[in-house]
Formats: structure tokens, C-alpha cells, sequence
């Protein structure tokens, strides 16, 4: 066995994210060929994607896998060549392929060493049974005006002095290439391995060349040896099996040569040199288990914490020499944690571009045409966040395609286009990120809502409720106004769970609607979940932070200006009407008030929504480890963690988004002008 | 691994001939496997190899052929076959030289 029990796991982990990220890019791939017509670059990126993947399958001896993407992969080869023209039905065909093989790397990355069950092996044959329809009906290009056809290749190899360090073993590399076809007249370079007195046996001194009697591509060949082709010398050179003898004697002379150059040549016989510098170029990323980037940031929050500490210590001992150290490994440390969060940080892009084919399946399934336009996608956030809006996001998606978009009819009778559209945007406001699903649809009935609400026992027939209660009753356990239940939408146990996920996450949704112009469903999350820079402010004798990004700023608070305004307290900012929310009162704070202390306002904003947060004490900025709230806590709206101090004390994290929807929904505040 | 009978130096690999631990088996022929007239190579027990492995035996190959000794393999095991076909030295490693 060439691989370890843990380097084998390892290396299963790694193939089936790169197959994942692969099948993502054919998929896009596909998508933008359906929207923007077919282009080189795109088919070759699709044939690319399917090649690579087929080639890792053959490396871990996925013999299903290979046979299945091998048809594909001829498929689209074909098409690549102009041999066979592009349609809706190949695209959806090529799609139905790439969920296949999706199902097959997830089946082999938890079965390995088995074959695919029945279920997948009949399914697998049933998608060969069509790509090779259209392999065999498709070809259009007349056999007397294709080039001729390739007879062999003769291959000569000098694999690089450090592969076997590398954990490479060339012997794998040539086994694979016998898949292609048959190898003849295999001659490996014995004398230059050398004596056994005088060679290093961790050093591969494998020089060969042999015949590969097969009709693959030159780039198909040089696809076997990817993985190392920074490593390797190589020399292909067209001919007939008995061409052998024609090729330089000279080639591969100097075997020290490789392990000096920094930039080994991938060279061909038809005159054409790659330089594998530049293969490099796509290569400067580094693939990382996320979870140790979790355990990384953990242990960085864990030092804060202690830091925190030592700050503390240190302002009690006052020694301004300690403190200067302090303050410059606090400061690092400050650094640390910034690069240590922007490891974690993705861009949404790749999220809204797999909408591209929900909304294809899911609008072909309504006979429904819609047009999906994205912005923002180069808008980053944390991971973990990225991975868990993904559901709700196709639930608001789904939702939108299914109730909100009339069908192409209905659309044409009230003067709009009979192709709707949805938009997905995406945009860093206030220290969050926030993603807007939009349709130019029906928009939210405030009346059906209403009478639904009513008749469900949701909501009282005389309650007297704005707008946006209306619309916020959609997410209401059980609530749902479909007429029909379809597949997609409409059974109520959807919206609610959407509104709890994105709370989970420190998140809020909003809706706004127009009656027969469309919805717009605002989500906005912190963008991340593990540390934040916090302003840190004292109430009675509990300490609170609040994520410093949300603080406009902070004024003293004079109780003489204070004011009755439609029942709610406010100040005069600036000539701007600032409602007021005491933290004492909200969250009955029974340590009583120092009245020779003055209050301070602190102005934060969220969104659109502006307000004063009215504490005791400003302690300034502070770094803040989120942890969970313990259970009894989980139920106290606009606490949303908590946080260790460096004297060791908790503090709470007001969750200013939740506190905006408390007050909101107990008074009905707004900020007017004064 | 290497005993020395009757001027015959005896070699049987470890069963993993691999890039992991080739290194002590490189270093025990150096020290014993020419110290007779002629090598029994018993390559029966050899269930794991990889191309670092052929490699010390080709390299033990060329050795012994310059110091005109002859190599007997007196076993082989299917593993240790199979990786002398892909790199077509069976008949190499079974020539007297």
C-alpha cells in the first residue's frame, strides 16, 4: 500500500473537496454557456473540470468514476472540437452527469475500497446510455476532413531527484497511463540509479522512455503527470509504435540539471514549450482543513482572553515600562487576529452563482421564465456563515420563484415582461454584510397575510398591527398562504426555520413589498462569528459590549433634556429626533444609580434604523471572544453572547439588531426630523 | 536480513521495501551483501514495494555485476513481479552478469 491508513483519509478528504470544487466550477461553467451561448474558454474549463476529476479517480483506483466520467469527458470532448454542437438538451444532460458524479465522490469518500451500490450503477448506465447517443448521433463533422488519426506516442520521462520525499511513486504514474492503452518497449535507465555503495535511496533516479500505443491527446498525456509536472522532465513525440529509434539520443543527458533548475521545461515534439513556471501562478494558494483554521482561531481567542488579563494586571501594577510591553503584544496580537480572521474569510460569489442552477431546474419544473441577475458577489464573510445561509437562502429563492413570480401569462395581463427576475446583491453596510433577494413578482397581500394569520389562530381578527408586522407574520411557525402545496414551497415549516437560522447566526431578515411590484428580503449578519472588536460600556455593575462597528457615536446624556415623545424617550441630536433605550430599565438592572455619575448616550445603527443606547460608564474599545450564552440566557432578547474580561468577569453582548426589533415591535418609533 | 552462508550472502528485504525504511536495507547490503562470491536474493516475503525499493535492488544489481558476483533470486512474491514488470527489469535482475 503506497499511502498510510491516516494519508490515505487525508488525501480521500482533499480529492473529494477538489471534486466538489471541480463539479462547482463544471456547473457554473454549464450555467454560463445555457445564459451566454457557448465559448471556448468555458467549454474548456468544463472539459477541464470533468478531465481533472477522472484523472484523481484513477490515482485512488475509482474504477466507477473513471469509466463514468471517461464518456463524459469524450463527450465533451467532441464538443470542444466543434464535432458536436452545443443545446438545452446536452447542457441538461452534462448537468445530470455532474450531479452523478457528485453522488459517486460522496459515495466513495465514506465507502472506499467499494463499488457503487445498484441504485448508482443503474442510474450510471442509464446517463452512459445517453452520452454515448449523442457521442455516436451527434458527430457532424465528415470523417474524410478530421485530422488523421494518432497512432502512439513515444514518451520519454526523467521524474524529478525529490518525488519520492514528495511521497510520489512514478510507478503509479506509468500504471495509470496503461489505461489509455498498451505500453511497449519499456526501457528504464539502470545505470543511471548507479551502485548501491555509492547512490542515496531517498533520492528517485527513475529515467525511462517506452511506446504508449493509444490515441490520446499530447495534453491528455501531460494531464497523468499534473500532479508533478514540476517535477518531471518529459518529451512526447507523435509517431507509429515503430518509430522508437527515431528520438534524440541526447535528450535527458544531464540528470543533475532538474534538481538545480528552478524552472524545468515541459517540452513537446511539435515544437511547442511550456514553461511550468507558469502553471505555478494558479497554484499560490495553499488548500487548509478549515478546522484547523478553527482550532487557530480559537487559541488566538483564548489569548485575547489572557491578554486581556495581563492588561489588566498591568494598569493595576503601573509600571509604565510593563505597560509599553503590553501594549506592543496586545497590538500584535490585534494583527494576529485580523490576519487570522481574513484566513476565514470567502467570498459570497460562489454561494450565488449555484443559484444559477436552482433557478434553472426550479423555473423549468414551473414553466415559469426567469432571469437571474447578481451583484456583489465579490462581497467576503466568514465561512462558517457562508455555509450556514446557504439553506435559507435557497428557501427565500425557492419561495420567490414559487409565490412571489406569476407565470408568464399573469405577467403579460398586468404589463410586465413575461421573464421574471430575481436578484441576488450582496454589500458591507455598518460592520455586516447584508444580501438582498429581490423579484419583481406579485409582492406580499398585507390583507391575505392578515386574514391567514387570523384563521390559523396566529394572530387576534382585532389586532391593529403596521405593515411590517404584516409581512414579518410569514415567518410565523406553520404559516403559509400557498393555495397549493407544491414540492418547492408552500407547506409553512419553511420561513420560520429561515428566521431562526438566520437569528442563530447573530442575523437578522427583514421584508419590504410592493403589491404587484415585487419583495425585497433583506438578511443582515455579523460577518463573523468568532471574535469582534467590541466597545465595551457599564451599566450598574454588569458589564456590556457592543460590536464597535455599530457605534456612530456617544454623547453625554443630559437627563434635563430628556422628553415624553409619543410614549418613548428621546433626545434632540443635532436637530435630529434620537429615540433612546435605557439598558438599565430594558434589562432591569437592580443595582441603583450613582446620581452624582452622568449617563452617557451611545448612537448605534443598524441598517437603516439609528437609536441611543443610554449606559453608566464608556470603557473603551475592547477585543471580544464571542461564547455561547448558557441555556437560562438563550431567552433574553438582545443578548446575543458573552463575552470574558481580563479581570475575569463576563460581559454581555447586546445584540443591537434584536434590540432595533424589541423596541420596534413595542413601540413604533421613528426617526424623524426635528 | 543478510546472512552469510558458505560464501553465499543471503538477503531477504524486509516485507515492506518502501521509501520508509529502504534506507536501513541500502545500508546492510553495503555492509554485508558483498562479502561472499555470490547473492541469494529472497524476495518471497516482500509484500509492499514501491520505486524506491526496485531501485536499491537495481542498484544492488549494478553492484554486484561490477564486482562480477553473482545474483541467484531464489524467490519471488507477486508484489515484487508486478513492480519488476512496470519497469521491465525482470529479466535485468535475473541475468547473470
Amino acid at each position: 500500500m503506497f499511502f498510510s491508513n491516516e494519508q490515505l483519509q487525508d488525501a480521500l478528504k482533499e480529492f473529494k473537496e477538489e471534486c466538489i470544487e471541480l463539479l462547482d466550477r463544471m456547473e457554473e461553467g454549464l450555467m454560463t454557456i445555457q445564459e451566454n451561448g457557448p465559448s471556448h474558454d468555458e467549454i474548456n474549463a468544463v472539459f477541464r473540470a470533468a478531465h481533472t476529476i477522472k484523472g484523481s479517480a484513477g490515482m485512488f483506483k475509482l474504477n466507477h468514476l473513471v469509466e463514468f466520467t471517461h464518456v463524459a469527458e469524450n463527450l465533451l470532448d467532441e464538443i470542444r472540437n466543434d464535432n458536436i454542437a452545443f443545446n438545452h438538451e446536452l447542457i441538461a444532460l452534462l448537468l445530470q452527469s455532474k450531479d452523478h458524479m457528485l453522488e459517486m465522490v460522496l459515495f466513495y469518500s465514506q465507502n472506499f475500497g467499494q463499488e457503487p451500490d445498484e441504485v448508482i450503477r443503474a442510474s450510471s448506465k442509464s446517463i452512459i446510455d445517453s452520452l454515448q447517443y449523442h457521442l455516436n448521433n451527434d458527430i457532424s463533422v465528415a470523417e474524410e476532413g478530421k485530422p488523421a488519426e494518432k497512432s502512439g506516442w513515444h514518451v520519454e520521462i526523467l521524474f524529478g531527484t525529490d518525488l519520492f520525499e514528495a511521497g510520489m511513486d512514478p510507478s503509479n504514474f506509468i500504471r495509470y497511463l496503461t489505461r489509455f492503452g498498451t505500453i511497449e518497449h519499456f526501457d528504464l535507465d539502470t545505470a543511471l540509479i548507479g551502485n548501491i555503495s555509492n547512490y542515496n535511496p531517498k533520492e528517485c533516479k527513475i529515467k525511462c522512455e517506452f511506446d504508449l500505443n493509444s490515441s490520446i491527446s499530447e495534453a491528455e498525456i501531460l494531464d497523468v503527470f499534473e500532479f508533478i509536472i514540476d517535477d518531471i522532465e518529459i518529451r512526447l513525440t507523435q509517431c507509429l509504435p515503430d518509430n522508437s529509434n527515431d528520438v534524440d539520443d541526447d535528450f535527458l543527458s544531464d540528470h543533475e540539471q532538474l534538481s538545480e533548475s528552478s524552472t524545468n521545461i515541459v517540452e513537446v515534439s511539435s515544437g511547442m514549450v511550456v514553461d511550468s513556471a507558469k502553471s505555478q501562478v494558479t497554484s499560490s494558494s495553499l488548500r487548509v482543513d478549515s478546522d484547523k483554521i478553527d482550532v487557530l482561531i480559537n487559541l488566538i481567542g483564548e489569548m485575547v482572553i489572557a491578554n486581556a488579563n495581563v492588561v489588566q494586571k498591568s494598569s493595576e501594577i503601573k509600571n509604565n515600562e510593563l505597560m509599553q510591553s503590553v501594549s506592543i503584544v496586545s497590538h500584535m496580537l490585534e494583527e494576529i487576529r485580523e490576519c487570522a480572521m481574513k484566513i476565514r474569510m470567502v467570498q459570497i460569489g460562489d454561494t450565488f452563482n449555484k443559484f444559477k442552477r436552482i433557478i434553472h431546474d426550479v423555473s423549468k419544473n414551473l414553466g415559469k421564465e426567469v432571469e437571474l441577475v447578481i451583484s456583489g458577489g465579490d462581497t467576503e464573510l466568514d465561512k462558517t456563515l457562508v455555509e450556514k445561509i446557504n439553506d435559507p437562502l435557497i428557501h427565500i429563492v425557492r419561495n420567490a420563484l414559487d409565490h412571489g413570480l406569476e407565470s408568464g401569462e399573469e405577467r403579460v395581463l398586468t404589463n410586465k415582461r413575461a421573464k421574471g427576475r430575481i436578484e441576488l446583491n450582496a454589500f458591507h453596510d455598518a460592520g455586516m454584510i447584508t444580501i438582498q433577494i429581490s423579484d419583481d413578482g406579485r409582492g406580499l397581500d398585507e390583507e391575505k397575510i392578515f386574514n391567514k394569520a387570523v384563521e390559523k389562530g396566529i394572530l387576534d381578527p382585532h389586532s391593529k398591527l403596521s405593515q411590517k408586522e404584516i409581512f414579518n407574520l410569514i415567518f410565523e411557525p406553520g404559516f403559509s398562504t400557498a393555495e397549493k402545496v407544491t414540492d418547492l414551497s408552500g407547506r409553512g415549516v419553511g420561513m420560520d426555520v429561515v428566521r431562526k437560522n438566520i437569528q442563530s447566526l447573530r442575523g437578522s431578515v427583514d421584508i419590504s413589498s410592493s403589491k404587484g411590484k415585487g419583495s425585497v428580503f433583506t438578511i443582515r449578519l455579523p460577518l463573523t462569528l468568532a471574535i469582534i472588536d467590541g466597545f465595551l460600556v457599564r451599566v450598574g455593575q454588569t458589564h456590556y459590549v457592543i460590536p464597535l462597528e455599530m457605534v456612530l457615536e456617544c454623547v453625554e446624556y443630559l437627563g434635563e433634556d430628556n422628553d415624553e415623545y409619543s410614549g418613548n424617550n428621546y433626545i434632540n441630536l443635532r436637530g435630529t429626533i434620537l429615540p433612546l433605550l435605557s439598558i438599565r430599565s430594558h434589562f432591569s438592572e437592580t443595582h441603583p444609580k450613582n446620581t452624582e455619575e452622568k449617563e452617557n448616550v451611545v448612537v448605534v445603527r443598524s441598517g437603516e434604523n439609528r437609536f441611543g443606547v443610554i449606559v453608566d460608564e464608556l470603557l473603551g474599545e475592547f477585543q471580544t471572544v464571542i461564547k455561547p450564552l448558557g441555556k437560562i440566557y438563550r431567552g433574553v432578547r438582545g443578548i446575543g453572547g458573552s463575552t470574558i474580561l481580563g479581570t475575569g468577569e463576563v460581559a454581555l453582548i447586546i445584540d443591537i439588531p434584536m434590540l432595533i426589533n424589541v423596541i420596534g415591535s413595542e413601540h413604533h418609533y421613528t426617526d424623524k426630523k426635528g | 536480513m543478510i546472512t552469510v552462508e558458505d560464501n553465499v550472502a543471503i538477503i531477504c528485504p524486509p516485507q515492506e521495501l518502501t521509501i520508509r525504511n529502504v534506507g536501513e536495507f541500502v545500508d546492510e547490503c553495503r555492509e554485508k551483501a558483498f562479502t561472499g562470491n555470490e547473492i541469494a536474493l529472497n524476495l518471497i516475503g516482500v509484500y509492499e514495494i514501491d520505486s524506491s525499493g526496485i531501485q536499491s535492488l537495481i542498484a544492488l544489481k549494478n553492484e554486484s555485476n561490477e564486482r562480477k558476483i553473482v545474483v541467484n533470486i531464489v524467490g519471488m512474491s507477486s508484489e515484487v513481479d508486478e513492480m519488476l514488470s512496470v519497469y521491465n527489469v525482470t529479466s535485468f535482475m535475473s541475468n547473470q552478469g
